[in-house]
């Protein structure tokens, strides 16, 4: 007991000094007939070493650590969701605990096979929190051929913000979220100006940081306009 | 004799103390009575001094604020800063009340802070004035000479309804059964006579405890506003705290700015408990002898702003029977190696503790005996003592004590800047990605954990099973544990010499100290603190902050390090083993030698520093 007391005396001093921030990376490829691919990432690489030692905690700052099985099950649960997803196949997944990288990707047949997976988690929040968070993320038309990335901020996230302790909100200063959009057509335009259009006009790119999607400065609201 | 230096004690107190001095209004039957001493603050620190600080005309633009421009300075207040500010807290029958008494030069300054409507639900009686607050739990009272806050809280109101609880309980389980019996439709139920009936019984039951509680709350408001003027005139039949025996014996020489003394925790467990519980399985008195665990056990502690320490000294006393019982749990040798294996160069801090695993196992099985001893021959306290007996019996105290003695030692030596690799992304200009391993830079302590076993033959052999099975890899005597997780951010050591097994991130120092090469320096204060004490724990404020990076820092202190830097010194406790009946405690906080008049100043320039 006490040399668990030491022990975990040192790791604290770990966990208070090194950094932590992670990195979300949203990758979309559409085809033309409305099918694609989605791959979601969530890097915690640079806050390996902090993660590690709360790794070997129970509990910090009055959170719950879990275990690498209690991540796995939640791994086995996001699995068998989209499994049951209709029009969704082809799932994949990586996860690397030595250096806290998680990848889970999938085909699809149609955007609106991607709104589904969330939009019951969505409803839920919605209806428990009094939010009004969009239930679709993405569509496209192929008559115009517009693909659109949705995004409604909601007071809610900058609440739940300050709720958590200044030490905690360090989490967020420098974490980022990141969305590549890949497609057979050229872009023509995009409406969110701080995306990026690939100069083979194929791809766009948007890196926005954590805390300005938090606090609503920004945010991966995007209309994208392809060349018919 | 006792009585004899506790009679001339008081007679002294009682003389020196001013007339005005509010701790005659502290009734004697106070648990808890916290006191700040104006005059020995004021002698740190003068009013105006501290009104020229950035925190004092803070205080100060509050202050105008909120009494509309009536009030500019901390002097217009009225309060006598000169004077003893005192908090007390008193338990009696399940009545527990709060009470601040502020002392005051000028009580017509005060009112100036009252906004209207207040002033209107003033109530003044002679030279008294009060406010009482709607429920009647709250009460402000003041005179020329002293405002005093009164809060309390009525244990018996909540009681009543603890039984409604009941009551409810026991109605819907008549309702259940009326429900059964019945058995028409959900409809035809809520429309027939029973359902009425039962409902008008309801209401009835309702009105009724609406109306004796009302009645009480309105008893109470009476008994507080009562209790609040005694307490303001002071007049006590079983006279003040300056009667009881342990408050008296706390107060020493008085030159502390803050004192704290809290008495007889076994009262206050015992009213803590409310009165529902008694009888119950949930109450713990029921079963364990509380008494014999808190009876007689009183604290003391007591802040003191010296020139160049702020100090915080605590005592708790407890009683023979608790004593004899704990005092060889803290009777353990400390192994003169520790102190050996330290350079207090490279020291951040430690932590020691001092304790006879023999004693712990000895005494455990007496105190749970004692504990549960409610001479009542119930079956828990039997079984209870049959337990303690038998793990007497099975365990070899003495065997036991020679794997683990129980006197450990952390220190936390340098702080580490090391490499770790993470994962990036790279684009190319189609945004096409690739994973590339990039590198940072992370702050690391190094740590050495030390505890005493004489079983050397225990370690030898868990040494050759780790090697066995791979789980310890053998350098020159010095063991490392290969089968961490990867992202660990030390590597850890094991080994064994001179009766000291050591845990520690540093195989430098391992290897050192292993082929005694280590080169020691600590100074006699250090080796006294850790020798002589049951604990002791040492942290260089000054070398932990010079060592972590800037970035480390939470943004809004990050342009005030080098202030903290040059203002951070040491902080030390040290907890003694115990003595006659008591245990001492003492925090240490050092302030650095220039730049600051004293130990009070210095954490208001603190302050200030922080506010910039």
């Amino acid at each position: 007991m006490i040399k668990k007391t030491f022990i975990y005396f040192s790791l604290f001093v770990c966990i208070s000094l090194c950094t932590s921030c992670f990195e979300i990376l949203e990758e979309i490829k559409l085809n033309k007939d409305g099918s694609g691919t989605i791959m979601v990432t969530l890097n915690m690489s640079k806050s390996k070493t902090k993660l590690a030692s709360l790794m070997l905690l129970d509990s910090i700052n009055g959170y719950k650590i879990p275990s690498e099985d209690e991540i796995d099950e939640s791994f086995k649960d996001a699995l068998y969701h989209l499994e049951k997803t209709p029009g969704i196949s082809n799932i994949k997944k990586t996860k690397d605990f030595d250096n806290y990288v998680f990848t889970i990707s999938c085909d699809f047949k149609n955007v609106d096979n991607v709104n589904a997976i969330f939009k019951e988690l969505i409803k839920k929040q919605n209806k428990n929190n009094y939010t009004n968070f969009t239930t679709t993320n993405v569509s496209y038309n192929p008559s115009e051929n517009v693909f659109n990335r949705y995004f409604t901020y909601d007071n809610a996230i900058k609440k739940s913000f300050n709720t958590l302790k200044s030490e905690d909100r360090k989490v967020f200063n420098d974490a980022s979220y990141t969305c590549i959009y890949r497609f057979q057509d050229k872009v023509k335009s995009v409406s969110n100006v701080d995306a990026k259009i690939a100069p083979n006009k194929g791809a766009v790119f948007l890196k926005i940081d954590a805390l300005s999607l938090i606090l609503g400065e920004k945010n991966v609201e995007n209309k994208i306009q392809l060349i018919n | 004799m006792k009585k004899i230096i506790i009679a001339v004690s008081a007679l002294f107190i009682t003389i020196t103390l001013s007339a005005q001095d509010l701790i005659t209004k502290v009734p004697s039957t106070a648990s808890a009575v916290v006191s700040i001493k104006g005059k020995n603050v004021l002698q740190l620190m003068s009013l105006e001094e501290f009104s020229n600080s950035k925190f004092g005309s803070f205080l100060e633009k509050e202050l105008m604020d909120e009494s509309k421009g009536k009030l500019e300075t901390l002097e217009d207040l009225g309060l006598d800063y000169n004077n003893t500010f005192h908090y007390f807290f008193e338990m009696n029958d399940g009545v527990y009340t709060n009470c601040f008494l502020i002392p005051l030069k000028d009580g017509k300054a005060f009112t100036g802070l009252l906004r209207n409507s207040k002033i209107k639900r003033t109530i003044t009686e002679g030279n008294l004035s009060y406010i009482q607050n709607y429920r009647g739990d709250e009460i402000t009272m003041w005179n020329e000479d002293v405002l005093m806050f009164v809060t309390s809280s009525d244990n018996k109101v909540k009681e009543e309804s603890y039984s409604y609880y009941n009551n409810y309980q026991s109605e819907v389980a008549v309702e259940a059964v009326v429900e059964e019996a019945v058995d028409t439709t959900e409809e035809n139920y809520y429309n027939s006579d029973a359902y009425k009936k039962e409902q008008e019984e309801r209401e009835k039951k309702r009105i009724e405890r609406q109306e004796k509680r009302e009645e009480r709350e309105k008893e109470f408001s009476q008994e507080v506003l009562d209790k609040a003027k005694k307490i303001i005139t002071g007049t006590y039949a079983n006279k003040s705290i300056l009667s009881n025996k342990s408050y008296l014996k706390s107060l020493g020489k008085g030159k502390e700015e803050v004192s704290v003394w809290v008495n007889d925790f076994a009262t206050i467990y015992e009213q803590a408990i409310p009165s529902y519980m008694l009888g119950n399985s949930f109450n713990p008195y029921n079963f364990m002898n509380i008494d014999k665990l808190y009876g007689g056990l009183s604290l003391v502690a007591k802040l003191n702003f010296n020139e160049n320490e702020a100090v915080i000294k605590t005592e708790y006393t407890m009683n023979d029977e608790m004593a004899e019982l704990y005092k060889p749990m803290y009777n353990g040798k400390i192994n003169k190696n520790f102190v050996k294996y330290i350079n207090e160069d490279n020291m951040l801090g430690y932590m020691s503790l001092n304790l006879s695993t023999e004693g712990v196992l000895k005494a455990y099985p007496n105190l749970a005996s004692s504990l549960f001893d409610t001479g009542s021959g119930e079956t828990i306290s039997e079984s209870v003592a049959l337990g303690a007996k038998v793990f007497s019996l099975l365990i070899d105290e003495e065997g036991a004590s020679k794997i683990l003695r129980g006197d450990m030692f952390l220190a936390l030596t340098n702080l580490t800047e090391k490499q770790v690799t993470y994962t990036d992304y790279e684009y190319d200009e189609d945004f096409n990605y690739k994973e590339v391993e990039k590198t940072k830079t992370e702050t690391i302590p190094d740590f050495m954990f030390m505890f005493t076993s004489e079983e050397q033959e225990i370690f030898n052999r868990l040494v050759r099973i780790g090697v066995k099975e791979k789980q310890l890899e053998a350098n020159n005597g010095v063991y490392q544990l290969i089968d961490l997780p990867k992202s660990t951010p030390f590597n850890i050591y094991v080994m064994y010499k001179d009766n000291t097994v050591f845990l520690g991130s540093s195989l430098k120092d391992m290897s050192a100290i292993q082929s005694g090469r280590f080169v020691s320096k600590l100074s006699g204060a250090h080796k006294k603190n850790i020798t002589k004490n049951a604990s002791s724990i040492f942290v260089n404020g000054k070398k932990i902050i010079a060592q972590i990076p800037v970035e480390s820092f939470p943004r809004e202190l990050r342009n005030k390090v080098d202030f903290l830097t040059s203002n951070t010194e040491d902080i030390k406790f040290n907890f003694q083993k115990i003595k006659g009946n008591s245990m001492k405690g003492e925090l240490i906080w050092e302030i650095p030698s220039e730049g600051h008049k004293n130990s009070f100043v210095y954490f208001i320039n603190m302050i200030d520093a922080m506010m910039d």
